[in-house]
């Protein structure tokens, strides 16, 4: 289903009031489902986005209103704590404490089986296409925010999109 | 293109997994459920202060610092600008180019000029000096959400033939309440202006992420106005007199 184009951002800084859980509910779909795609696997999707949650919550202070949007500053954390996360290879990052909730294997079965077979996909295409795949459709993000974020212009972010979604089309009918 | 199967396969974040990890982070972070400005207190306050006045003093007394600094931020209006040395820029991949018969992905839905210019929350007056030769298109890229609405108008040339495989229209964004303006640009390439006696900020060439250098054949123009954010992009081989022309024309 594909959704409405995602706000901006959150007005959130320094000097600004804001309560945690509004933020929280607005970024843990956008972090979760980017790990998601970003590295193919749900739990340690989990592990990385308490990670990115925890740092931006923290680092918020250092967060500058005018040079950009509050989403975009932490969906760079993201992309940093995912660039970490491949440079060290550590298999979980996240404190154990963090992830608490136990899941049925039928259950991660069931939901999972369409998003496995796009996963396996997904580690085929090159890293940046990656990368941009699951800054879209991961993370709602829209052309010209992904455009700000990676240095790319709009129409850079479209072709690689394009190109990367045809060659997922392509390998999706045929497996 | 169809690409719903991308939006179809994504996961839903497990409930117990939101609930779990929002709990922990209540729980580790002492404050977090608390208003940001409030946590730290006052000891945060006499260390920001203490280190103003460390900065301040450190500054006036040498020269070259202060000089280095005020050169490196660069504030036109409410913008701020962070001026760069185009060899510090990163080299990023090669640039993929657009294949005969490719469509990039989206742009994202859009709306006709009328409606959006019903749904702006402050009245918005089109430029009634376009330079020649563009038409407005009437598709615009509309966003609405509770923190901000945008909308980019843009005006076609169809018959302006470039020298490069670059071929952009003239568009215009409007954000309100503005996201606000602060990137970084190269030094040489920021120059002051005005719109309508409003300070405001022209860029020539814009940051290719590909090939990491400012190649972009463009030039933008930029003010914020009544808590507005007013970009304005254009070819580069409109001239700045031109672009500034069409912005004071909306008022």
């Amino acid at each position: 289903m594909r959704p409405t184009p995602s706000p901006p951002s959150l007005v959130v800084g320094p000097n600004t009031d804001v309560e945690f859980r509004p933020v929280y509910d607005e970024l843990l779909p956008k972090l979760y489902r980017f790990f998601c795609y970003r590295v193919g696997d749900r739990k340690l999707a989990e592990d990385l986005t308490a990670m990115t949650l925890e740092k931006a919550w923290r680092g918020r202070a250092n967060f500058n209103p005018g040079l950009g949007e509050f989403t975009n500053w932490v969906m760079g954390i993201a992309r940093k704590v995912n660039a970490d996360h491949h440079r060290t290879n550590h298999p979980r990052l996240a404190p154990d404490a963090l992830i608490q909730a136990p899941v049925s294997i039928e259950e991660i079965a069931e939901r999972d089986a369409e998003f496995a077979r796009l996963a396996a996909l997904l580690a085929q295409v090159s890293r940046r296409e990656r990368d941009l795949l699951a800054l879209k459709y991961g993370a709602d993000m829209s052309n010209r925010a992904i455009a700000e974020l990676t240095g790319l212009t709009e129409s850079n972010v479209g072709t690689i999109l394009h190109r990367a979604v045809t060659k997922l089309r392509a390998k999706w009918e045929t497996t | 293109m169809d690409d719903d199967f991308l939006y179809r396969c994504r996961p839903d974040v497990r409930p117990e997994f939101a609930e779990s990890l929002y709990k922990t982070l209540a729980s580790t972070q002492p404050g977090i459920l608390e208003p940001a400005r409030t946590r730290h207190g006052s000891r945060f306050l006499l260390f920001a202060i203490a280190l103003a006045l460390f900065g301040a003093a450190l500054v006036t007394a040498i020269p070259t610092v202060r000089a280095q600094t005020i050169e490196f931020i660069k504030h036109i209006g409410d913008m701020t600008f962070v001026l760069v040395d185009l060899n510090r820029l990163p080299t990023p991949p090669p640039v993929p180019t657009l294949a005969e018969g490719e469509t990039p992905v989206g742009p994202e839905p859009t709306i006709n000029v009328e409606r959006a210019l019903e749904l702006f929350p402050i009245k918005l007056t089109l430029p009634t000096w376009i330079p020649a030769g563009y038409v407005l298109s009437d598709q615009v890229f509309f966003e609405h959400n509770k923190y901000r609405d945008s909308a980019t108008f843009t005006w076609n040339n169809p018959r302006l033939v470039t020298p490069t495989a670059w071929n952009f229209p003239i568009s215009l964004y409007v954000g309100y309440p503005g996201p606000g303006v602060g990137e970084e640009v190269p030094r040489n390439l920021l120059q002051e202006t005005t719109v309508n006696g409003i300070p405001a900020a022209i860029v020539r060439g814009g940051m290719n992420g590909m090939t990491g250098k400012y190649d972009i054949p463009i030039i933008r123009l930029m003010w914020i106005d009544h808590d507005a954010t007013y970009e304005m992009t254009a070819p580069d081989s409109t001239s700045p007199e031109d672009l500034i022309r069409m912005a004071e024309s909306m008022y």
